[in-house]
């Protein structure tokens, strides 16, 4: 059973498409993260879900119900902004509370519901403080908790941490997952980091100017990355692109000669964008250089501790090599091999997923 | 399978709801603005004159008014004493509210003190202003007019001469205005950063240095919109002249607003004040259209 | 170029000027106060101390001044509520509605504000003979209606726009509807905006003096006017002129100084942002 269902959803604010044509399914009780850079669209279909927004096309389904034409507060959700948006002439029982009180739910329901949460959270002491008096990690609870105290179907987040600094980032990051798994409702989770993605996520919706990119679970996302665009989005270090052409078994550059995966579906001399992560290109002890693909001209060696990450030049394009502590150094040529099974294959023109 | 909507969504019914709580005001300003305006407008077409009946009703020649008007020359007079009077205020106050705003700007607990208090002209009823100057440019009892006697400079009366009745009142309409170029000069000084100063004064710039090349290019925009906004206030100066020249001595104060005043209500020339009145509106929206280019956003706060 | 001497009062000698500044700016408001207590006949002749009387305020409590004073209030009174309750929705409907043409709405609203008042007393003097209205309360308060309305509308939308929408979201998802939303979280978070432009509105209705004039005779002649009808007669009353301007100038006093911090943006009729 799905909870909440997008079909050909379009949002258009004039002449600019915001959203274009999507489709998604999202499963009961999964927490789904939209990840993508400023302006991809993802905030608006986060809104859109929430009602905030209307869909210039398409359909809005929650549970089973049609919610296209509904206002927020009949689609049975609950949302946590950016900036909190915690009332600031209110308490924090209040502000708990507020969404109760305007349905008309019994005072002594409201009460408990907002001590249970409360304690859920930590709040119980900051029950009696203004908005004003607590602390960012403080407010962003509470903008959980206003969320927890409805009971909705639905949470909807958007980029809830970002406002924070490093180091709450990551201890509220911890308390999100937590929150999760305790309450079991479903979540969407709007955000540009692909840590939070990567750490939250039961599954991943990629978006890129308006258009869903991928759709999966965090690791499906970065073993199987469907097209260009996600491959380099996701991981750190960036994976490498590099321009090949097919040679019969191989992938030929100017100067190198790459194993191909077999069963390549390909036009013979086909242009493509060849992918591999940093972590995965094997670098070569000069008595195997036989069986090397090619040669690595380091340019840049950043000691990381335990790795290190060489960039340099390989047939004339730019590689990143990420391998454990060695002590390369600039100026050195390596001989590297790009193994067969871990390559990503793309079209060049579309930059879809080949293999 | 999509479906093509467009039917009301929660954005709509907000909309909707918003225009229903500003219709009631849109429709009292329309009554109320729009049915004078258009009023305005057709009985300045008309040689209306309250004593003559049957005038309202003559449209024969639509533009007479407008025609006399630059053939009037008391209407031509009063033009020259309204911009004798505006450019008079516009200047003294800009420069005075300036110079008032930089000595009230450092933060010690007179010149605080001095802010609120400074603001008592600006606050009183025009009329009040009108009679306490009536009565410190009357000879016989005004404190300033001994003072100077005792001092061995004995001050003429200035509100009958003809040559200084108009600055008397240019003076005592500085008095009263000054605070609100003053306040608008405080608040952008307030708003100058902090960072081009102290970069300005490592360079070694002396203060005056620092007002001409920082902190007056930040605040001109302000002073502009102040500058423009007390413009068309000294169209409507009226109280003052009403109570301390009334027009006089002769029509050496008569302003334009003043002219129609006479013309409208002494000689019930309703038609001819009306057309004055006109053209008196059409600087007002052209000047306001001004004002309200260079405050709103370019994003359009508005729309 | 001077060097910054780090004194215990660094700048005092700006604060004598300053407070000399005050004294000769404020001496004409001390002068008409104090002449509003001098004996009739002190006032011409007189040094710089006299024995306060009464005389004159008695002399006002028992003409017409009181009734005109009461006309004074009610009207202002009347015209400011009129125009909150009008305006402030207004206001907010004009801060967060998404139609075009409301930036138009904002420049009618300045001309309003910016007119001179003789473009509409001529067809008011007319309409108002008309329908009866004319030396009215009912007739002075729709004239002021109209400017205190523009007024509260170009105020409070400041304010408004100062709400961050994200606020009202909440609400809405919580389950507000439009106007609930408003009178719950926006209006109580924008009262002393409220509270101010509910005093400047009042200050601009009851220091008119062009309207009082042209639209009223006696039954509805406010304070303002009332205060000339001294210079009518035989003489000029001096001390009860001046008792008259005091009493008339006393409650916009104390209230401004209380609304200080608004009074740029209401007598300015917009914000401007540097």
């Amino acid at each position: 059973m799905s909870t909440v269902s997008l079909e050909g959803v379009w949002k258009r604010f004039g002449e600019v498409v915001a959203v274009r044509d999507v489709d998604l399914n999202l499963p009961h009780g999964g927490l789904t993260v939209f990840l993508g850079p400023s302006g991809c669209g993802k905030t608006t279909t986060l809104r859109m879900i929430a009602g905030l927004e209307s869909a210039s096309e398409g359909r809005i389904l929650i549970g089973e119900r049609d919610v296209t034409f509904l206002d927020p507060k009949d689609r049975n959700i609950a949302m946590v902004f950016q900036n909190y948006a915690l009332y600031p002439h209110k308490t924090v029982a209040e502000n708990l509370g507020f969404g109760l009180k305007i349905r008309g739910v019994a005072a002594a329901d409201i009460a408990a519901r907002v001590a249970s949460a409360s304690r859920l959270l930590g709040l119980a002491e900051l029950l009696e403080r203004r908005p004003k008096q607590l602390s960012g990690g403080q407010m962003q609870r509470v903008a959980l908790g206003r969320a927890l105290v409805r009971d909705a179907e639905v949470f909807l987040l958007d980029e809830p941490l970002s406002n924070l600094d490093a180091k709450l980032r990551v201890q509220m990051r911890e308390e999100i997952y937590k929150l999760h798994r305790r309450i079991g409702k479903s979540m969407i989770y709007v955000t540009h980091d692909q840590v939070e993605a990567m750490t939250l996520a039961d599954r991943i919706v990629i978006m890129r100017d308006g258009v869903v990119q991928q759709v999966g679970s965090p690791l499906e996302i970065f073993d199987r990355p469907a097209n260009v665009y996600v491959a380099s989005f996701i991981g750190s270090p960036e994976m490498n692109l590099l321009d090949l052409r097919r040679a019969g078994g191989t992938l030929a550059g100017s100067n190198c000669t790459v194993e191909a995966p077999p069963g390549l579906a390909a036009a013979p001399d086909a242009a493509l964008k060849v992918g591999i992560r940093p972590d995965h290109v094997v670098v070569l002890p000069a008595s195997e250089a036989g069986s090397a693909s090619g040669w690595l001209d380091v340019d840049v060696c950043e000691q990381l501790g335990t790795t290190t990450l060489m960039i340099g030049g390989f047939d004339g394009q730019r590689l990143r090599v990420l391998t454990p502590r060695s002590n390369a150094r600039p100026g050195d040529r390596l001989a590297v091999r790009l193994p067969a099974d871990r390559l990503h294959l793309f079209d060049d023109d579309s930059g879809e997923r080949i293999a | 399978m999509t479906v093509v909507p467009a039917g009301p969504a929660w954005t709509d019914r907000r909309d909707r709801d918003l225009v229903l709580g500003l219709a009631p005001a849109l429709v009292v300003l329309a009554l109320l603005t729009v049915t004078p305006g258009v009023y305005l407008v057709l009985t300045s077409l008309t040689p209306l004159n309250l004593a003559v009946p049957g005038s309202e009703w003559d449209f024969s020649q639509p533009l007479g008014n407008y025609a006399g008007m630059f053939e009037d020359p008391r209407f031509v007079h009063s033009v020259g004493v309204q911009a004798q009077l505006s450019i008079a205020s516009v200047v003294l106050q800009l420069l005075i509210g300036l110079g008032v705003a930089l000595l009230l700007h450092p933060n010690t607990p007179i010149r605080q003190l001095a802010r609120s208090w400074m603001l008592v002209p600006m606050v009183l009823p025009p009329i009040v202003v009108g009679i306490t100057w009536l009565a410190l440019f009357t000879v016989d009892i005004s404190p300033i007019h001994r003072f100077l006697a005792w001092m061995g400079l004995p001050m003429p009366p200035l509100l009958t001469n003809p040559s200084t009745a108009l600055w008397a009142i240019v003076f005592a309409g500085t008095w009263q205005h000054f605070p609100f170029t003053m306040l608008m000069a405080l608040a952008a000084l307030q708003m100058v950063p902090e960072s081009p100063i102290e970069a300005a004064r490592i360079d070694g710039a002396n203060r005056w240095q620092i007002f001409r090349h920082v902190r007056l290019p930040f605040i001109a925009p302000t002073l502009a919109v102040a500058g423009l906004f007390v413009l068309i206030d000294s169209v409507k100066a009226f109280p003052l002249i009403f109570i301390m020249t009334d027009g006089g001595p002769g029509e050496v104060t008569e302003v334009t607003n003043f002219y129609v005043y006479r013309q409208a209500f002494t000689f019930s020339l309703w038609g001819y004040g009306s057309a004055i009145a006109v053209l008196m509106m059409a600087g007002v929206f052209a000047l306001s259209w001004v004002i309200d280019r260079i405050t709103t956003p370019n994003d359009g706060r508005w729309s | 170029m001077t060097t910054r001497r780090r004194h215990r009062f660094p700048h005092w000698r700006g604060d004598v000027a300053t407070a000399a500044l005050l004294l000769a700016v404020l001496f004409p408001f001390f002068y008409l106060i104090q002449l509003s207590f001098r004996p009739k006949e002190d006032i011409f002749a007189g040094g710089l101390l006299f024995t306060p009387t009464l005389e004159h305020y008695g002399a006002l409590w028992h003409g017409n001044f009181p009734f005109s004073f009461v006309n004074s209030v009610v009207t202002a009174a009347s015209a400011t509520a009129l125009a909150l309750l009008f305006g402030v929705p207004a206001a907010y409907a004009l801060s967060r509605a998404s139609f075009r043409g409301s930036r138009r709405i904002g420049l009618w609203i300045l001309v309003t504000r910016m007119a001179p008042p003789i473009a509409f007393t001529i067809p008011l003097f007319i309409t108002f003979r008309f329908l009866g209205l004319h030396d009215t309360r009912t007739g002075l308060v729709i004239v002021y209606l109209t400017f205190s309305l523009a007024l509260v509308i170009w105020m409070m939308k400041p304010f408004f726009d100062a709400v961050p929408r994200e606020l009202e979201e909440a609400a809405a998802i919580d389950g507000c509807g439009t106007w609930t939303t408003f009178l719950t979280i926006t209006l109580p978070l924008t009262a002393p905006g409220l509270a101010a432009t509910a005093v400047i509105c009042f200050i601009q209705s009851w220091n008119d003096f062009f309207f009082a004039l042209i639209l009223t005779r006696t039954q509805a002649s406010t304070a303002p006017v009332a205060i000339v009808g001294f210079i009518q007669y035989a003489g000029w009353e001096w001390g009860r002129m001046a008792a008259a301007g005091t009493l008339v100038m006393m409650p916009v006093v104390v209230f401004s100084v209380l609304v200080r911090k608004y009074l740029v943006r209401g007598l300015a009729a917009g914000s401007v942002k540097g």
